[in-house]
């Protein structure tokens, strides 16, 4: 499967199972296997969260030791959105608004 | 009530799995916990099977996946270790102490185990190298980006910056590279290896590694992507994401601003030392790792009779390294235990690990930690991502009397945020060595206290409500 | 520059240590603060930061504590230094009828001295703060306008403003004697060298007890080994510094460990919760495998919303007290120029009094004969000798 330039997911896409998970309110597509920070990735949003002093904040580390990538998932707040992985009905909020990068917002 | 068991591996990275295969070889009843859900840590990472998995590169990886998941080997996934502890608290009767381990997992882990041995693989995660807009998002580890794109299929960006040193950053430019990105610059602090020719002998037999760094090469030379050798990334800039990396030779002597979307930092790697420094281990600066590693013997033993550390826990190795040495630690636990041990066995193993460990050795002399990075830190610079502390508040704290990283965190708390001092403990350490004209050993660590991950209150109960 | 000695040595670099050493230097005295780790390294580093009336003993205790309260509304003006200093109130949580019994004849009393404390019911407790379980308390004491503060701030504050005045401190230096001759102190010693000093202050915590007897005085103090943990930053949650007047029934005789109650959400977020102690005569700073348990346990019956709160570290120290309940303050009378000062129940509100005291003590300023109340050398029932 050609990866055409504006897509962020690496296919193919076909094999996978499909779920679907809420973000910010918004019914959004994913994948079994993958983790929320995926998702958010795929999305093409980069700011989770801001810090105390409105810094905005995403994935740094990846693998659960820095805490920036903090979201709310099913209500409990400040999970490690790297280490989650999704679930079919899940909630997700972050605290991050609009940044999406221009194009597409989703799937 | 905990469970008792003669061995308890933490991290099921290629030096635990090992360890517990091992041992579980040895018919020792033996319990690996893995903060993850899916073991082989960073070096063996799994591609969840619902994404497909992926067949794996490295020849031992699937033997020692299928003996933790086989039968002999207690799997306890999705688990935290947070806290370690001699069992009675006497520390008189060495021989016989043996250790709590403080759990944490999904409903129906044991939340404590005594252990009569431990082994301790806890791996290592990448160092934190800060600069300025080091915190925005788009900039994240080399490992980070590895993982997103190679076990996870999605794209971290699209106009990606690699900054770090050392091979490993070409196997990401070549992960990248096939899944379409662009490649902004590949930067490496280091100067061009040129002696590495003097080594020579000692990557003979590394081939796997030689095959993955000429694929690498060739994926760069067909996308026109070199490296640019002595380079350093000193600053990333943007509205609220990075839009712009000003980059430039590691003496600063002129800079370029490269419009990217993406940093990928890959300066090497950090061992995680807390549990094996809350269970009192000594341990030691070891100026080539820049970093404390564990004081150990010839059986990978800490100073704390029954308790071992194997792999990049203990000094950045490399898997194989981690992997012998888990082994070697499992049958150093198994002599504890009063069981016998082959001494071909164990020779053999000694063997191995000298070569790998020579291999090692060379990858760490040809890209060490550039003595540059510290020229990128300015005043605004965040050391503390957690707290948000400047380098400017740290200095400050340093020009008030503050000698010590413990005595710069009571005052600035830098180190007192949710990753617990993972982040900006070694860089505080080095910047208070230089402000005072100290080695690093000279101005300390903070106090390792429990949990040394962050585990929900109720969690810590020693037992499972509804148990 | 060793061979002149010091006018006075202080031995701690805690709360009462720097502030003696700042007042003495403000008036002059050519003074040397010595700390064995860092500043606020022993009990202080691990005070939950509370500026407290309500608690205090009657009698002179209390009467020092009211005028102690006083310095609070001008000391970050004084020192010219932010100490996070805010007043949200406090409630010492009622759990049964015994503790009711105490707490309506100290609200009685307290009262009929100026102090304005309460008594609530249940209910009004729950409605002052709501995230507490309503099983967790029959009501409590309240007092409305109770502070708390950064107590690494306020030893910041007094070390940078003493050092402005020409105090010398040094830190990672270890005081191992207390060097007397003919009744009178000399100096102390360190691994390094001997100290002259005209005075030394002892101000070192449950530390205090061996310096002391390297002067040949056995102060009557304990120590527990006091245990705490604090939580990631957290959305609003206890409104008010939070206690327990099981407080007022602490006997620390038992050696089993007690579970103690005292909760306080910092402005950043991160909620404190205190705490396991149990008497020892090890002086460690390990936190114990049974202590977070026991706190989270309590933590998570009162306030059900911290069950999933990430806790991101637990501490110990050991915290000197007396048994008598009133704290050692004043000169040893065996040995000229030796004084003492420690073993605080309620140690921030009578800080900056005490240090101003120390330093009175050590001019020959007159000073209130009644202190003769907290002498070091005092009789105290329930004290044990060490072994």
């Amino acid at each position: 499967m050609r990866i055409a330039k504006s897509e962020r997911r690496l296919g193919p896409l076909e094999a996978r199972q499909a779920l679907t998970v809420e973000v910010d309110g918004e019914a959004v597509a994913a994948f079994a296997g993958e983790s929320v920070a995926t998702v958010l990735l795929a999305l093409g949003r980069r700011t989770f969260r801001h810090t105390d002093h409105g810094a905005p904040r995403g994935l740094y580390c990846g693998m659960g030791v820095c805490f920036d990538c903090l979201v709310t998932v099913d209500g409990v707040e400040n999970v490690r959105a790297c280490m989650t992985p999704v679930a079919d009905g899940m909630v997700i909020a972050t605290a991050g608004g609009a940044d999406t990068e221009g194009g597409a917002a989703h799937e | 009530m905990s469970e008792s068991i003669e061995l308890a591996v933490v991290g099921a990275g290629p030096a635990g799995m090992a360890a517990a295969a091992q041992a579980a070889e040895l018919g020792l009843p033996v319990a690996l916990a893995d903060a993850f859900s899916l073991p082989g840590g960073q070096y063996y990472k799994q591609t969840p099977p619902a994404l497909g998995g992926t067949p794996t590169p490295d020849e031992y990886a699937p033997a020692l996946l299928a003996a933790v998941q086989g039968g002999g080997v207690r799997w306890l996934p999705g688990t935290s270790a947070w806290g370690l502890f001699p069992e009675s608290g006497s520390q008189q009767d060495q021989a016989d102490g043996s250790y709590l381990l403080c759990l944490y997992g999904p409903p129906g882990t044991p939340r404590r185990i005594k252990a009569r041995t431990v082994i301790l693989a806890p791996g290592a995660y990448d160092r934190p190298v800060p600069f300025p807009g080091w915190t925005l998002p788009g900039v994240m580890t080399a490992g980070a980006a590895l993982t997103m794109v190679k076990h996870q299929h999605v794209l971290p960006g699209q106009r990606i910056l690699l900054s770090g040193t050392g091979p490993l950053q070409l196997v990401l430019a070549r992960h990248l590279l096939e899944a379409g990105a662009e490649l902004a610059a590949i930067l490496d602090a280091n100067p061009f290896p040129w002696r590495g020719w003097r080594d020579a002998t000692a990557v003979w037999g590394q081939w796997a590694r030689l095959r993955e760094g000429w694929d690498s090469l060739r994926a760069m030379a067909q996308a026109r992507a070199g490296i640019r050798w002595s380079h350093l990334v000193w600053r990333a800039e943007g509205d609220g994401r990075v839009e712009r990396a000003v980059v430039g030779p590691s003496d600063g002597s002129s800079h370029e601003a490269l419009a990217v979307d993406t940093i990928c930092l890959g300066h090497g790697f950090t061992p995680a030392v807390q549990l094996s420094r809350l269970a009192g281990c000594e341990h030691r600066y070891d100026t080539d790792q820049r970093a404390y590693i564990p004081v150990r013997d010839q059986w990978l033993q800490t100073t704390r009779p029954g308790l071992f550390v194997a792999g990049d826990g203990a000094g950045i190795g490399g898997k194989d390294v981690a992997r012998l040495e888990g082994a070697l630690a499992a049958l150093g636990a198994a002599r504890t235990l009063g069981r016998a041990v082959a001494p071909e066995r164990v020779a053999s193993l000694q063997q191995a690990l000298d070569r790998q460990r020579r291999f090692a050795g060379v990858l760490t002399d040809l890209f060490p930690l550039s003595a540059h990075l510290a020229d990128l830190l300015t005043d605004d610079t965040l050391l503390c991502r957690c707290e948000e502390i400047t380098v400017g508040q740290v200095r400050q704290a340093i020009a008030d009397g503050a000698t010590t990283v413990s005595a710069v965190r009571m005052v600035t708390r830098a180190g007192m945020g949710r990753c617990q001092g993972r982040m900006c403990a070694s860089s505080v350490a080095e910047l208070l060595a230089r402000e005072l004209g100290q080695p690093v050993e000279a101005v300390g660590q903070a106090t390792p206290r429990p949990p040394i991950v962050p585990v929900p209150l109720e969690g810590l109960i020693d037992e499972e409500e509804g148990a | 520059m060793p061979d002149r000695g010091y006018d006075a040595v202080v031995v701690g670099g805690g709360l009462i240590g720097s502030a003696a050493a700042y007042h003495l230097a403000l008036s002059g005295v050519r003074t040397l603060l010595l700390e064995n780790g860092d500043l606020a390294s022993g009990a202080s580093g691990a005070n939950f930061g509370l500026v407290q009336v309500q608690d205090a003993e009657f009698g002179l205790s209390l009467e020092l504590t009211l005028k102690g309260y006083q310095a609070f509304s001008s000391l970050q003006a004084e020192l010219d230094y932010d100490v996070g200093y805010r007043r949200a109130g406090s409630l010492l949580l009622i759990d049964n009828d015994q503790q009711w019994s105490t707490v309506e004849e100290r609200v009685r009393r307290l009262r009929s001295a100026g102090v304005d404390t309460q008594l609530l019911d249940g209910e009004e407790v729950c409605r002052l703060e709501p995230s507490l379980s309503p099983e967790s308390a029959i009501g409590a004491q309240y007092h409305p306008d109770e502070g708390e503060l950064n107590p690494f701030k306020l030893i910041q504050a007094y070390a940078l403003r003493g050092r402005q005045h020409g105090l010398e401190i040094r830190t990672h230096t270890e005081v191992t004697q207390v060097r007397v001759r003919a009744g009178r102190v000399t100096g102390v010693d360190t691994p390094a060298e001997h100290i002259l000093a005209g005075w030394v202050v002892l101000a070192a915590g449950a530390w205090a007890r061996y310096l002391g007897r390297t002067a040949g005085v056995d102060l009557p103090l304990h120590w527990v080994h006091g245990e705490a943990l604090i939580t990631e930053p957290l959305g609003p949650l206890a409104r008010h510094s939070i206690g327990s007047a099981a407080f007022y029934e602490a006997t620390e005789e038992s050696d089993q460990q007690e579970v103690g109650f005292c909760l306080r959400q910092r402005p950043e977020g991160n909620v404190m919760v205190g705490e396991a102690a149990f008497v020892t005569d090890a002086l460690g700073r390990g936190v114990t495998a049974n202590a977070l348990p026991a706190i989270a346990r309590q933590a998570q019956r009162r306030f059900p919303a911290l069950r999933q709160a990430a806790v991101i570290r637990g501490w110990a120290i050991p915290v000197a007290f007396v048994p008598d309940n009133r704290p050692l303050l004043g000169p040893v009378p065996e040995v000229e120029g030796l004084l003492v000062a420690t073993g605080l129940k309620s140690t921030i509100v009578l800080t900056p009094l005490f240090g101003a005291l120390i330093a009175d003590m050590v001019l020959g300023r007159e000073v209130d004969p009644r202190l003769a109340e907290f002498s070091p050398t005092r009789a105290v029932a329930g004290f044990a000798p060490l072994a």
